[in-house]
């Protein structure tokens, strides 16, 4: 037992070794947002600000119309992807783990072989706008990409192929459930795990998302948290290049150091926020329970 | 194996499905874009300028540069649409991207073929050059020939560097159109140490005053970089597109091409800064700043930096720095083919290109546009400083961060008949600048350009190398006695030569036509 | 196991109509594939082509595989694969070993508000954008006010470095900010499967009396097997591609340091950044995705011959 205690120990310090990895950086991040600019160029950044100084936050809240329907825009394309983008996925994860399924390699190559070879960015933007015409509606922070990653499908599958044993669904099959009801009733039930791990990955696409705003989407009414924070940063890049240089380009009063890393902290907040209501999910037990009950 | 077989003849199925589809949609875009671009040009223009009241209703699509919120560019737009109306009859809709992103979009909404009339050049894959060459814009030789104002308002020699093969693709800019550089400093600064600026002529005669900055002021850099950047070469090189086979001093009648980096005048600026950088007159990690130059001379850490000097350059810097700067001119002003890099032009998707030039010519022309586009709304977006002297300002409570629709006077057609921003700024700038582009020396090679496409794996080759040695050793990072000479050689692997040789057969084509 | 399922019905459409839910199913991802994934792939045309606007992608002259001779006619070449290969190699394993660690140690210890901040912890990184996390990583390395020389190596007597221009240092750094910033990515997944692998099968051993090492190597890890390959097979997929951010942002663009920062992506980056020719862009997409597939192709065939149920396809 005495050795049990150790290792968890053991475990415990590989674990905080990596947290604070992480955390310290994050820490700087929030700590330089609060610094003044003139203190974080002469003494650079420091862990704890040396004198506090809300003007980053400040000059944000002048944008605040523009930041809370940012986050409204993006709430709502995280939840509408999420849930539909999960949907796909699972079904066609849960469909390759069957069995026996005539075409199932023909089922994973083609979707496999998304992984590999990409059109790039104009012939999809031609086609989603052409054929599709999503330009400035929602839809465009929706379709384009986020909504089916061929990687969570072959996820899905090999949990499914894993954890759900052809007999369960056989029985059921035999008590007369459909197939759908099979999956609904008795698969999705013993498979909160990967489903936790799906919908957050998923999601994490949809609230990290720039890219669809910014090529979709040309009307500020439907810009997402991300794309105002990316606009901003892009205006950084741009002067920080040496084409503003030799052009001798006037700019002015751009966000400096302090605003970046405040914008950057508004990015991650609300998904620091959300994230421990899912980690419920990722506790083992259930699967257990439903096989056995 | 059969398996793999049928797979991919489903995939070659799919291809082609997919081709059929794309490409109808490609062909309506062509189309409906090609023909009528020649014959109704060739209609409307005997008329156009007679009774202009009597064309058809037409709405311009403007894309311009700078950030700007949807609501203010529709704002403008409509009271464009007012002004234009009346005396076209079209209307106008516009749309403004910050500078980074506006490459990309308009590489998409062209691509897209989307609709588009008029479009500013950008600073990557939108320049004249590269539109020009793939076939995103229009040439506008006979357009222009209906707009005689307009053609009459630019110069031969400022036409001549929107040519590429021959054809006209753009209209530049009013604005400078040279550049001299020099070494923007702290105003306050200078006047503490008391250094006499006049004896200063050359980039090397600074490097008392540098030293005076760093011994006077502890933990102030003399001279600083902009996100790794030296911010001009004190030369008076002409670059003629690239650095590959460049006029080393363009002031002298020389038109033999050369290596610039195997130029005595590189090598003696690198050396310089190297040595510079080894006494600490430039910034540490000078190749890898991550702020710009005006940051850091805000928070108090720099004396100056390098760049371009034109008329209203201390205001400019003023402004940028949130302190009074001046400028020690060290080049003179000189005017080559980049200096003429910022252009408006007539996207291939454009309907009626001869409604577009009548948009474009009138933006040029009529300041009451003009001020409009640049400046935005009157009370809205800008107020009047001083109306007399025509100096205007952000109204009560706007300011530079927090407008949304930000001022870029450069960026519009013509800048030289707008107010001028700024209530302390020069009301003569305008004048001042149109004297400095007249008496700003002429390079040999202005008006030449390069048409690059038979070396294009020999440039992306050389822009590695490029990319590898030339900042560094600029911010003196390197040892120029041992870089350069490896840098030589890795551009020569690379095939400089042959861009050179072609740049120089094209140059003399060029200049012989021009002696003809 | 695999024998018999496969023996039950080769009666072929009354087989096909059995599976008709199975179809159903598979019709919504299956079309969405085909409208966002496989239209588009028509675009690779593009990469054979003198692109022209006015033209159109179909209409533009042919010029055979002329678009992919700057990847090739370069002392670099050899350099910039070189380059992405071991970049991305180091990456898969160190990766692969880290996340496995620490989702091991997650899973093993036992208070569950302590699992919570650990995990919410390491995935803040997989947060932060990279142009973000390049200026956090610049407050470390600046070499005047940065955090290392300033904190640890000044204190300790030591002599400044001046990170930026000295290479050396550089593929460690970049191993380490590529590991901070998708860690936590890795852990979720890897954590997802260890929490499927059966109880039982742990608390049989404990009764026989394996410690916990040979629980690791006998249960935890054939129980990870399949993520193991399948994550693997996809990072060789990619394996010519690399993270743009990672090795362009991090090191500030600074040329003294390209020796060892410059990939594949980069190279097209600097090389392309004037003219922007779309037709010698995706012609390197092309090149990158095309190795990937035949070495993807090899992997697969090999896992196949090894273990039938973990190959991809």
């Amino acid at each position: 037992m005495r050795s049990d205690k150790a290792s968890r120990l053991g475990f415990h310090l590989i674990l905080l070794f990596f947290s604070l990895c992480s955390v310290l950086p994050f820490l700087l991040m929030v700590s330089s947002s609060l610094t003044s600019e003139e203190a974080l160029i002469r003494d650079g950044y420091s862990f704890l600000p040396r004198s506090l100084d809300f003007s980053s936050y400040s000059y944000l809240l002048l944008q605040s119309q523009e930041v809370l329907r940012g986050y409204g825009i993006s709430v709502l394309t995280t939840v509408i992807g999420t849930v539909s983008g999960l949907a796909i996925t699972v079904l066609y994860g849960y469909a390759l783990s069957w069995e026996g399924l005539p075409g199932r390699r023909f089922f994973s190559f083609f979707l496999f072989f998304t992984m590999l070879f990409r059109g790039g960015l104009v012939p999809s933007y031609i086609m989603w706008t052409q054929m599709f015409h999503i330009k400035n509606t929602l839809a465009a922070l929706i379709f384009p990409n986020l909504l089916m990653n061929a990687f969570y499908v072959i996820m899905a599958k090999t949990y499914f192929s894993a954890n759900i044993p052809e007999s369960v669904k056989d029985a059921a099959r035999i008590d007369g459930a459909g197939e759908f009801r099979i999956l609904l009733r008795i698969v999705l039930p013993m498979s909160s795990p990967i489903l936790a791990t799906l919908t957050l990955m998923i999601g994490l696409g949809y609230w990290n998302d720039w890219m669809n705003g910014l090529y979709y989407i040309s009307s500020d009414k439907l810009y997402s948290v991300q794309v105002l924070l990316n606009k901003m940063l892009m205006n950084i890049q741009f002067l920080l290049s040496g084409v503003a240089q030799s052009s001798g380009i006037e700019l002015s009063n751009l966000p400096a150091t302090g605003i970046r890393m405040a914008i950057a902290v508004l990015g991650v907040l609300p998904l620091l926020v959300a994230y421990p209501f899912f980690q419920r999910y990722f506790v083992r037990g259930i699967l257990i329970g439903a096989i056995k009950g | 194996m059969k398996n793999r077989k049928r797979i991919f003849a489903a995939l070659t199925a799919l291809a082609l499905l997919a081709s059929m589809t794309s490409c109808s949609a490609e062909e309506t875009a062509s189309s409906s874009a090609a023909p009528p671009q020649q014959s109704e040009a060739e209609e409307t223009v005997s008329q156009a300028e007679e009774q202009p009241v009597e064309q058809e209703p037409y709405t311009v699509a403007i894309a311009a540069l700078g950030d700007a919120s949807t609501e203010a560019c529709a704002e403008v737009a409509e009271a464009a649409s007012k002004i234009l109306e009346e005396k076209y009859n079209t209307t106008v809709t516009l749309i403004r991207y910050g500078y980074l992103e506006y490459d990309q979009q308009m590489q998409l909404a062209l691509a897209g073929g989307e609709k588009l009339d008029l479009i500013s050049s950008g600073f990557f894959s939108c320049s004249l050059d590269s539109a020009a060459a793939s076939g995103q814009v229009l040439a506008l030789n006979e357009l222009l020939e209906s707009s005689s104002e307009l053609y009459a308002a630019v110069t031969e020699e400022d036409w001549r560097c929107m040519q590429r093969g021959g054809q006209i693709y753009g209209v530049p800019n009013g604005k400078e159109h040279a550049s001299g550089y020099g070494f923007s400093c702290v105003t306050e600064m200078l006047e503490q140490l008391d250094y006499d600026v006049s004896s200063i002529e050359e980039e090397a005669d600074l490097e008392g005053l540098l030293r005076a900055v760093k011994e006077t002021f502890p933990g102030v850099d003399p001279i600083v970089t902009s996100g790794g950047n030296m911010g001009g070469v004190m030369s008076y090189r002409d670059t003629l597109g690239n650095d590959y086979g460049v006029l080393e001093d363009c002031r002298t009648d020389s038109t033999e091409l050369v290596n610039w980096f195997a130029t005595d005048t590189y090598r003696s600026i690198c050396d310089l800064h190297y040595r510079w950088a080894q006494e600490g007159l430039i910034m540490a990690d000078a190749s890898s700043n991550s702020e710009t130059a005006s940051t850091l001379i805000a928070a108090g850490t720099a004396f100056g930096y390098f760049h371009n000097n034109k008329p209203g350059i201390e205001d400019e810097d003023e402004s940028a720095t949130g302190k009074e700067m001046t400028m020690i001119p060290i080049i003179d002003a000189y005017s080559t083919t980049s200096n003429l890099s910022e252009c408006w032009m007539i996207p291939y998707q454009c309907e009626q290109p001869e409604r577009a030039l009548q948009v474009l010519s009138e933006m040029y022309l009529n300041p009451e546009l003009g001020n409009l586009f640049a400046y935005g709304i009157e009370s809205k977006h800008w107020e009047f400083a001083d109306e007399e002297q025509g100096l205007i300002d952000f109204p009560e409570g706007v300011s530079a961060s927090t407008t949304d629709y930000s001022v870029a006077a450069w960026a519009w057609p013509n800048e030289l008949i707008l107010y001028v921003f700024g209530a302390d700024a020069d009301p003569e700038l305008w004048k001042k600048t149109d004297e400095f582009n007249e008496t700003a020396f002429q390079s040999v090679g202005k008006g030449f350009s390069f048409d690059s496409s038979s070396v294009l794996n020999e440039i992306a080759a050389c822009n590695n190398v490029v990319s590898k040695y030339d900042n560094p050793l600029q911010a003196g990072a390197l040892d120029p006695a041992e870089a350069i000479p490896k840098f030589l050689e890795e551009l020569e692997a690379a095939g400089i030569d042959a861009i050179i040789s072609e740049k120089q057969s094209q140059f003399d084509e060029w200049l012989a036509a021009q002696n003809s | 196991m695999n024998k018999t399922k496969k023996g039950i019905g080769r009666s072929g459409p009354v087989k096909i109509l059995r599976y008709w839910p199975a179809y159903l199913m598979l019709l919504p991802g299956f079309v969405y594939l085909l409208i966002n994934n496989y239209i588009p792939m028509a675009g690779i045309v593009i990469a054979f082509k003198n692109f022209n606007y006015q033209l159109g992608m179909w209409k533009s002259p042919w010029t055979g595989f002329s678009n992919f001779e700057f990847l090739f006619r370069t002392s670099d070449a050899w350099l910039i694969t070189r380059n992405t290969l071991l970049y991305n190699l180091t990456f898969i394993v160190l990766g692969t070993v880290l996340a496995i660690l620490v989702s091991v140690s997650l899973n093993e210890i036992r208070s569950s508000a302590a699992k919570k901040v650990y995990q919410t912890s390491v995935l803040i990184p997989y947060l932060i954008s990279m142009v973000i996390a390049s200026f956090l990583v610049n407050g470390f390395l600046n070499s005047r006010t940065g955090f290392l020389n300033k904190g640890i190596l000044e204190p300790l007597g030591m002599e400044a470095v001046s990170w930026y221009s000295e290479p050396q240092y550089w593929p460690f750094i970049l191993v380490i900010v590529y590991l901070w910033k998708n860690l936590g990515y890795q852990v979720l997944l890897y954590y997802a499967a260890l929490i499927s692998i059966d109880r039982e099968y742990y608390e049989a051993a404990v009764i026989d009396g394996a410690g916990r090492w040979k629980q690791f190597l006998h249960i935890t890890l054939p129980g990870l097997k399949t993520t193991i390959i399948t994550l693997t097979l996809l990072a060789v997929g990619r394996i010519f591609y690399s993270d743009f951010g990672l090795f362009y942002q991090i090191p500030m663009d600074s040329g003294v340091l390209l020796d060892v920062t410059n990939t594949i992506d980069l190279y097209v980056y600097h090389g392309l950044m004037e003219s922007n020719n779309i037709g010698m862009s995706s012609a390197a997409g092309v090149y990158q995705s095309m190795v990937g597939f035949v070495l993807v192709l090899l992997a697969n065939f090999c896992v196949r011959r090894l273990d039938r149920d973990s190959a991809l396809f």
